[in-house]
């Protein structure tokens, strides 16, 4: 296991490297000049190249590229925002946590909201319950997310004027945009439980389990559910990854200063160290949460734990 | 030996499906004493395993219902139980084993843990005493016991078998439904098994039902056989009786069905056409659209009544009545 651990880590580092390259290639290719959106239209082309000399971004492709892997993985050092003339670290010691936590929240809503609604559903499946929550999951998940982000501020912030409809300020600020971001997963989530739960709940060991004489209470907690949730953890862990690296939409619709947004910033300003940073600090994360939820996946599936145990054991012997 | 433990009477079980009725199970009538073994013997489709759940209840309902008939359990109507107490009946005094060891078994838990579970269930033991149990639960039927913390994806189809079985002794049941045990294993692991369960069986002075369509299994393990077709007996004796002079129809086609070794016929005989429809059983006797001595009397009106020809021999069949002698059909006609 510790092995496979280690094993996925150092992939990690790999996939994290070459969205490095990769994410610079691109930006280096990108049309438009971080000079000349920093200075504004009325600057001198003298001014101009002496910015772009002082940005260093007249070195040829293959020096700025050396440079700034060097600087990333080396010294752990994302550069200098151009246009807000901060480290973008520092930036991302006040925007991550945010984003971060809108995300948890997120997550603690798919799980809290969908698992349940699914079970219900599942249980008095072909019920007006059943059939709701099968109507609610189909237009939550195919709607579009900032549509649905602008439906909730239209509602709750301007009509009902309950909530505040964009900043962070205070607790109140963080309702709408949770919501935003959570509801299609919640409705992805309930549909995914409902439809594992529905096929365990003929499964023959749970025919078994009731032959056992044991409290429904009992089949349900102790042999339906433990297998039923199994597959609903994968779609979890993928939630969370995609809110956390789609925020840019929530918090665009919201002026929601987390990572997202910092990230459109730099795209629009061809901020390179932010772009850089913002994709790199998601791709870490994406790779992690991916990491995790097979972990949790072994954990509490032994077949899925053998794989990995017997993969390890097996790539152990080649190395030798 | 002779104190009854099991009684069925008029058991009649119902499926709904798409607004049409299964009518699976159309009266059937049990009766098991201590220590004996019935073989429940029938094609696929007959209701066996529909009656096995019925007697534990439970059948999925819905769409399953049972629409009539008591189950005694020596003197408590089961059907009478309120569900509570029912689940003390479950596992306890009645213990299944599945068809499918594959699928019958959690596969998120450790297989001794599974077995423990039962008898933590219905013995007031601590934890580590209901683990112990378990664990010489697993070497009765042939399993170390230091693989109690494997979990079913380790062990193989015959030990997976073996483990269900020691889920369904571990609280010493007086009665045991066995559900065609055998059919998922491949015939050496089948004939291990059931020399397993017949001793074990014994050991324990444990009445069973075996649910199967194998004719060698019943002639191993049974005392009685109950053959069924459509959801009723049609023949039920003792196993002699039904091997050595098979009087209904349908129990003679099915021994016409079995390869003989000192026979040199190339093909088997089966019997011709196929179950009834279960939403829409003939008039008469289920059986009369493929028996070869059908007659107008076969096919109208009620299913016939149970005739004891023979002390103990029941047949369900209208040429056995006493005034149609004429009709008898003779073993030597058939074999």
């Amino acid at each position: 296991m510790w092995r496979y651990i280690v094993k996925r880590l150092l992939w990690m580092v790999v996939i994290v490297v070459c969205v490095a390259l990769l994410i610079f290639t691109v930006l280096w290719f990108v049309p438009g000049d971080p000079a000349q959106i920093a200075l504004g239209s009325e600057a001198t082309a003298a001014d101009l190249e002496a910015y772009r000399e002082l940005l260093g971004l007249n070195d040829p492709f293959l020096v700025q590229m050396g440079r700034f892997m060097r600087d990333t993985f080396l010294r752990l050092d994302f550069g200098i925002s151009y246009s807000f003339k901060v480290p973008v670290i520092e930036e991302f010691a006040i925007r991550l946590p945010r984003t971060f936590l809108l995300g948890a929240f997120s997550l603690v809503l798919n799980m809290v909201i969908g698992i349940p609604l699914g079970i219900l559903a599942a249980n008095h499946r072909n019920s007006v319950i059943d059939r709701g929550l099968l109507v609610f999951a189909m237009v939550f998940s195919s709607m579009p997310q900032f549509f649905f982000a602008l439906v909730l501020v239209v509602v709750f912030a301007l009509e009902l004027n309950l909530l505040p409809p964009f900043g962070i300020a205070t607790w109140k600020h963080w309702i709408i945009p949770v919501l935003a971001a959570s509801l299609s997963g919640i409705a992805q989530i309930a549909r995914h439980t409902r439809a594992s739960v529905l096929e365990t709940i003929r499964a023959d060991f749970v025919t078994t389990a009731r032959a056992k004489g044991l409290e429904e209470r009992k089949v349900i907690y102790r042999h339906m559910l433990p297998n039923a949730l199994i597959p609903v953890i994968s779609d979890l862990g993928m939630h969370l990854s995609m809110i956390v690296g789609g925020s840019v939409v929530i918090e665009t619709v919201f002026s929601f200063p987390g990572v997202g947004l910092y990230m459109l910033y730099g795209i629009n300003a061809r901020d390179y160290p932010v772009v850089r940073g913002c994709v790199l600090i998601l791709a870490v994360f994406s790779a992690f949460v991916m990491l995790v939820v097979d972990l949790v996946y072994a954990f509490l599936d032994p077949r899925i734990k053998a794989q990995y145990v017997n993969y390890a054991a097996k790539s152990g012997g080649k190395a030798k | 030996m002779n104190e009854t433990l099991l009684t069925i009477k008029n058991l009649h079980v119902q499926y709904t499906s798409g607004g049409q009725i299964v009518r699976a199970v159309n009266g059937v009538d049990i009766e098991l004493k201590k220590g004996e073994t019935l073989g429940l013997v029938g094609e696929t489709g007959a209701g066996k395993t529909t009656i096995s759940k019925a007697i534990l209840r439970i059948l999925p309902d819905p769409p399953a219902k049972v629409t009539c008939g008591e189950v005694w359990l020596n003197d408590v109507n089961l059907f009478d139980l309120p569900a509570r107490e029912m689940l003390e009946v479950r596992g306890n005094k009645i213990a299944m084993i599945f068809q499918d060891p594959m699928t019958a078994l959690n596969p998120t838990m450790t297989v001794g843990n599974q077995i423990a579970e039962v008898i933590l269930q219905h013995n007031d033991i601590s934890n580590k005493e209901a683990m112990k149990r378990a664990a010489s639960m697993l070497e009765m039927v042939g399993i170390p016991a230091m693989r109690y913390m494997e979990y079913p994806h380790q062990f193989s189809g015959g030990m997976k078998q073996r483990v269900v079985i020691a889920m369904a002794l571990a609280c010493n049941p007086e009665l045991i439904l066995a559900d065609e045990p055998t059919t998922a294993l491949d015939v050496t692991i089948q004939a291990q098994v059931l020399e397993m369960m017949i001793n074990l069986k014994q050991k324990m002075n444990t009445s069973m039902i075996l649910i199967t369509h194998d004719l060698g299994v019943v002639a191993q393990t049974c005392d009685r056989v109950a053959v069924i077709y459509a959801g009723q007996i049609v023949e039920s004796g003792t196993k002699e009786e039904i091997f050595n002079n098979p009087l209904h129809p349908y129990t003679i086609g099915l021994f016409g069905a079995l390869p003989k070794l000192n026979d040199d016929s190339k093909r088997l005989s089966p019997i011709l056409g196929l179950p009834p429809d279960p939403t829409n059983l003939p008039e008469g006797c289920s059986f009369n659209p493929r028996c070869p001595h059908a007659f107008e009397d076969c096919t109208v009106g009620q299913t016939p009544e149970m005739i004891e020809v023979t002390p103990g021999h029941f047949v369900r069949c209208i040429l056995f009545r006493k005034e149609s002698v004429h009709h008898g059909i003779s073993r030597s006609q058939t074999s």
